[in-house]
């Protein structure tokens, strides 16, 4: 092979490599999700959660953050989770009793995605874009209820999750999203806050979700 | 005759005039508003007379309020809440002795729950019945609660309403919220290492028990036969004062 068709041959396979897109290495995939690591974008992002029952529907705001190195919060009326993914913990504050309560989650036993139910994995069924990202829509069912999850594969982000299950029904959706490293400060236990530690609790198999929603335990009242 | 014709004139003629000018509020005067304290103070400051929340509730009705304290209220833990049960004897007992046309009750947190055993002893409707944070307790929902108009009225964010359910449902809650807590930390890591069939299993399997873990803590707080209103950053205390009450007040005191 001479010298110019051997630089014709590198040439080709490096404009190839440049202009793949990873997304088509992934439309045979559950969720046609991207499969390189974009976790590691670092954004914030506001929270609508909205409750529906048959007593009414009603919303509440929050807050989502992530850091390039793996830690991610997430705020809502209830309180705070800080998820850090480099320490194996998940840190639940409280700011109401100003209290934190560490999980530490690294090492514990958990279902694992390959083996799992086959009908808990999400199964792609659209592709949309939604605030300029690709997004990929997925479901699944189980015990009565449903659940989609949307997920912008640029960002390796959750937009949009619902599950609708008899007399409850949670959608969570993620709105102006900004690409920009969260303040640090916002990844750690404010002072003044008890602090308690705790493992997690023993995982619930991937067959859990076909027991059903608990929305129709409640008890019935005596008229 | 002629001047006991006039006099009886005058005086048929005195009455219309009188029931002419008469508020609305005086033809409401026999029927009864009570209030009712929550745990651990019969003696509330939202309770006083001429309170910013009492001035409110009277302003409504046209008329003041009547409180009643029930004062073993230290004791509304399971698994006896006996001071529940007392408490709920005791407000049967001057319920149904307190006369009046209508009766009406608003009662705050555990007062709610004191009402709701109360109503099992009740010899008489209740009109319009409020609760105001009451926690959704299962352990005593078996006991009524019932009236012609009855609203309850809710915070997300109230950790004591929470703390006051049964305690089935604040262990599911806890239970659901970790198992969320490290479904979305399995996610996290499985996407930081490009893993995204696991990463999407995870987010999935994350966002069912983040909504069970809500379910259960709403369950605390929905009321299934009521009218429920669910404010979003109030605490415990906001739900006892004169803007949640005038937020209400059309649908749970006018209706």
């Amino acid at each position: 092979m001479s010298h110019s068709s051997k630089s014709s041959l590198v040439a080709a396979i490096v404009i190839a490599a440049a202009t793949l897109d990873a997304g088509s290495l992934s439309a045979q995939r559950p969720i046609g999700a991207p499969i390189a690591p974009k976790l590691r974008t670092a954004l914030d992002a506001e929270i609508e959660t909205t409750f529906t029952t048959p007593q009414g529907q009603f919303s509440t705001p929050g807050h989502f953050y992530r850091s390039r190195d793996g830690k991610m919060r997430e705020d809502s009326p209830l309180g705070s989770m800080i998820t850090d993914v480099q320490s194996g913990t998940v840190t639940l504050l409280n700011h109401a009793n100003k209290e934190a309560k560490v999980i530490v989650v690294t090492g514990q036993p958990r279902p694992s995605a390959s083996l799992a139910n086959k009908a808990a994995m999400p199964q792609a069924f659209a592709e949309t874009t939604i605030e300029g990202h690709a997004v990929t829509k997925a479901r699944t069912a189980a015990g009565g209820a449903t659940q989609e999850v949307w997920t912008a594969k640029d960002l390796g982000l959750v937009v949009f999750s619902k599950v609708d299950a008899p007399d409850f029904a949670m959608t969570k959706t993620l709105r102006n999203v900004s690409l920009r490293e969260p303040d640090p400060a916002l990844f750690k236990i404010p002072n003044g806050y008890t602090v308690t530690h705790e493992n997690a609790p023993p995982m619930p198999s991937a067959a859990d979700r076909t027991g059903g929603f608990p929305s129709q335990m409640r008890p019935v009242p005596q008229q | 005759m002629k001047v006991i014709r006039n006099w009886t004139r005058v005086c048929a003629w005195s009455l219309v005039a009188v029931l002419c000018v008469m508020r609305p509020a005086t033809v409401k005067a026999a029927d009864v508003t009570v209030l009712v304290n929550g745990s651990f103070n019969a003696y509330p400051p939202w309770m006083d007379d001429w309170s910013p929340e009492f001035s409110a509730i009277a302003g409504t009705f046209g008329y003041p309020p009547i409180q009643f304290r029930w004062f073993d209220n230290n004791a509304v833990f399971p698994p006896f809440y006996s001071g529940i049960f007392n408490g709920g004897f005791a407000l049967a007992s001057f319920l149904n002795g307190v006369g009046g046309d209508n009766l009406n009750v608003i009662a705050h947190s555990h007062g709610g729950n004191v009402m709701k055993f109360a109503s099992y002893f009740l010899g008489r409707p209740i009109r319009h019945l409020i609760h105001l944070g009451t926690p959704v307790n299962w352990d005593l929902y078996q006991f009524g609660g019932y009236a012609y108009s009855f609203c309850q009225i809710s915070s997300y964010a109230d950790y004591t309403q929470f703390g006051g359910a049964s305690p089935y449902q604040v262990y599911n809650f806890g239970y659901e919220q970790a198992v969320a807590a490290q479904m979305f930390w399995n996610a996290g890591e499985a996407a930081f290492n490009g893993d995204w069939d696991s990463f999407a299993y995870y987010m999935a399997a994350g966002a069912w028990h983040e909504a069970e873990a809500n379910f259960w803590w709403l369950s605390t707080k929905i009321e299934w036969g009521a009218n429920n209103f669910m404010f979003g950053g109030e605490s415990h205390g906001d739900l006892h004062e004169p803007p949640v009450w005038y937020a209400i007040r059309n649908s749970c005191a006018f209706n």
